[in-house]
């Protein structure tokens, strides 16, 4: 009777052991890797400025003149691995004389929370630096919550060469010509793919998805090498939203009009729909709706996915040799096109650091600190783990990045910077996914979406 | 006790209470009856009961109430069973191998629940360990789909929730007498008759502890319906709190989404109240 209880009893231990411990040992994986990188950045910046009597001769260091007062900057944001470096950079201010540099790296939707409740409130701004991406310049510029930095940045084009970053990438956080953030992060989606598949198969790189589709029928849907042909990520609510936006806005359509009227349930939307089914069906099969982008990462770096039109800053770790060896043979090449002369299916995202209107520290100290964390010789380092924003970087970033850079000058472009989108990607997150189930058809979810964005833009006033 | 006597031990704790929770509770009822978003934060739009309307009219909410009243009747239930079940075998063993397994059983409880939940679904992806047992065990493979996630949520919340039974459970054993037991072996009881006689009645106002919080836990089900479905809609799997968390996050709604905390405070009190009811006639009864 005792040892059966003995043995319940360790049958329950070995349970609830797995579930934990088991996990335990793989999960901290990804956070351990910036976390152990960061002292070893913290150790070793003290040497140079020791050592080197005339900080601006160290580019690398943060060449500021100490402020007159104690000053504390504090910057929030989130944490990726090139967001990371950023926040790295910046800390070197820290070693200013007078310079008390914080950096917050949350969660995304948890930064972008705290962001929203400091500053909607009004009063003193608790940060000097907020990190953005497109949507929060549509919806905290537009709220007047950011500061115009038209001024700092004219008076400092030429000393930081600000003319190194394109166009393309302040308008992305440009509204009505006021410039509210300093690009620090390009994005944009790309074909990764394993170079030798494709020549022992004797496939030739897909121009379109109709040729992605065909390479899907030769490598097999059922083909036990393989978790699935091809790859896009349609894990999530939000995840059907941005493959959506870049095959509608590829198939001619967009998401709202000037009066931020609806526009998706149109032709264009249901055909970008149906070409999500058409991907999904012939190259991922049931598995492909809970296949997320980390495990699409995870299956290329281990060799069990052949190909994915994923995202360049994932393609920063494929290079790596810490995390796969098939560095190698996984080649990269521009986004697929929906037909031989639309835009290539890559829309283009651009992070930013931006100063909050309210702040109570000198804009212009706060503003050179973040220069001083994205100047050339910043980004250039920073190349190394992901896609920076300034032209004389892209020599120095990885193998993907000519096919990245491809995709950015022939796709889709940008969201439009309306604060009503964010309704518009709720509301289809909402609904698209229920095409995949059967649920709803095509255009019926479009439909519902659009019913619903409506209701809701007009509820907070967007719509007339 | 007199009246000056109760409020100069209890007045701290009343005063801390009213800061803590009684301020936000009526600050969230008066935002729920207001248009609120972050554009308008300090300058919200009265529009009455509108909110609340609009929450009770709106069918997500009621399929997110329908699924958090199913994590509830599920979990409640089985956390305590298991929880007593696992109390009742380590008060068999011996002190020395009990602490081992108690504190063995205690680390979902002492893990941070938003990292148990990642933990725990990085077992069910592909490259999982579990994924890899399921497939090799059954030669199929493990799929997310609106079944096997709402099982892994129930699961998860089963294997996070128990150890607090277990604890509490093993807590009230070992305030049990030996002596009735042994009492009851002499006159011939069987395990069963000692357990359904003896130690159920023993633990019965543990026992309603126990409903309470893991009632109250349960309708408040959020990290691992987070994690685990990241807000997908096909998996049908949308809570109380997520559902809330949405309308305020992703859409913005904070005066909607104050209506529906206060609504979702309201059912909890509805299941609740006549527990807290039963459970002070118990205590005045035992006194």
């Amino acid at each position: 009777m005792k040892s059966t209880k003995f043995l319940l009893l360790s049958l329950l231990v070995i349970a609830s052991l797995l579930l934990s411990a088991c996990g335990a040992t793989e999960e901290p994986a990804a956070p351990t890797e910036p976390a152990a990188a960061e002292p070893t950045e913290e150790a070793a910046a003290p040497e140079p400025t020791e050592e080197v009597a005339e900080p601006e001769v160290d580019p690398s260091a943060c060449n500021l003149e100490p402020p007159a007062e104690d000053t504390e900057i504090n910057m929030i944001g989130w944490s990726f691995p090139i967001t990371d470096f950023y926040a790295d950079e910046l800390m070197k201010c820290d070693d200013v004389e007078n310079l008390d540099i914080n950096t917050n790296l949350l969660a995304s939707a948890d930064a972008k929370e705290q962001v929203r409740l400091a500053l909607s409130a009004g009063g003193d701004s608790p940060y000097d630096i907020v990190h953005s991406a497109n949507a929060g310049v549509a919806e905290w510029a537009a709220a007047g919550w950011m500061m115009p930095l038209n001024d700092l940045v004219e008076k400092y084009w030429d000393e930081y060469n600000l003319g190194d970053i394109p166009e393309i990438a302040w308008d992305g956080a440009t509204i009505d010509g006021q410039i509210y953030g300093v690009p620090i992060v390009a994005n944009t989606f790309h074909l990764i793919y394993r170079r030798d598949v494709w020549d022992e198969m004797g496939l030739d790189v897909p121009e379109t998805f109709d040729d992605v589709i065909d390479i899907c029928g030769t490598i097999g849907l059922d083909n036990p090498d393989w978790d699935m042909p091809f790859a896009i990520n349609l894990s999530a609510g939000w995840a059907w939203e941005i493959e959506f936006f870049q095959l509608l806005r590829a198939y001619g359509g967009d998401y709202i009009d000037e009066n931020n009227n609806a526009l998706f349930n149109s032709e264009a939307g249901v055909k970008a729909l149906e070409m999500i089914l058409e991907i999904a069906n012939n190259c991922m099969g049931p598995d492909g709706y809970s296949y997320s982008l980390d495990d699409q990462e995870v299956a290329l770096e281990l060799g069990t996915l052949p190909s994915s039109n994923n995202w360049a800053s994932r393609a920063a770790n494929m290079s790596d040799p810490e995390r796969t060896d098939l560095g190698d043979v996984i080649d990269y090449a521009p986004a697929p096109r929906v037909s031989a002369d639309s835009p290539r299916v890559a829309s283009a995202w651009n992070d930013f650091y931006m100063i909050p209107a309210s702040v109570t520290n000198d804009p212009d100290l706060i503003f050179r600190i973040i220069m001083e964390a994205a100047d050339e010789q910043s980004q250039q380092e920073a190349a190394a783990v992901g896609m920076t924003t300034r032209a004389s970087a892209a020599e120095y970033g990885g193998p993907y990045l000519p096919a990245a850079l491809q995709s950015l000058a022939e796709g889709i472009g940008a969201y439009s910077k309306s604060q009503a989108n964010g309704i518009v990607q709720a509301k289809l997150a909402e609904f698209l996914p229920l095409v995949g189930t059967g649920e709803l058809t095509p255009q019926e979810a479009l439909d519902a979406a659009a019913a619903a964005y409506t209701e809701e833009a007009t509820a907070q006033g967007y719509i007339e | 006790m007199r009246r000056s006597t109760f409020f100069r031990f209890a007045g701290p704790s009343i005063f801390i209470m009213t800061l803590l929770m009684l301020i936000p509770l009526i600050m969230a009822i008066y935002l729920g009856m207001n248009y609120v978003t972050y554009n308008n934060v300090t300058q919200p739009q009265w529009v009455g009961l509108r909110n609340y309307i609009e929450v009770l009219q709106d069918n997500r909410f009621w399929q997110s109430f329908l699924f958090t009243g199913g994590y509830m009747l599920f979990v409640v239930p089985a956390t305590m069973i298991v929880g007593f079940g696992v109390a009742l075998l380590l008060d068999q063993v011996s002190t020395f191998t009990r602490g081992i397994y108690l504190s063995l059983f205690l680390l979902p409880f002492v893990i941070v629940p938003i990292v148990g939940t990642l933990m725990f679904k990085q077992l069910f992806e592909p490259s999982g360990l579990l994924t890899y047992l399921y497939q090799t065990i059954l030669g199929t493979k493990f799929r997310y789909t609106e079944v096997s996630v709402k099982v892994l949520i129930l699961l998860y919340g089963l294997w996070y929730v128990a150890p607090f039974a277990l604890v509490t459970y093993f807590a009230g054993l070992q305030t049990l007498s030996k002596d009735q037991l042994e009492a009851a072996s002499i006159d011939g009881a069987s395990v069963w008759q000692k357990i359904r006689h003896i130690v159920i009645p023993h633990l019965r106002s543990l026992t309603i502890l126990i409903l309470l919080i893991s009632t109250m836990d349960a309708y408040r089900v959020f990290d691992s319906v987070f994690v685990l479905t990241e807000m997908n809609p096909i998996y049908k799997a949308d809570t109380v709190m997520t559902y809330t968390f949405q309308t305020a996050v992703t859409v913005l709604r904070l005066g909607k989404a104050n209506a529906m905390a206060i609504l979702t405070i309201v059912g909890i009190m509805i299941v609740l109240i006549p527990n807290l009811i039963q459970s002070y006639r118990q205590q005045v009864e035992e006194r």
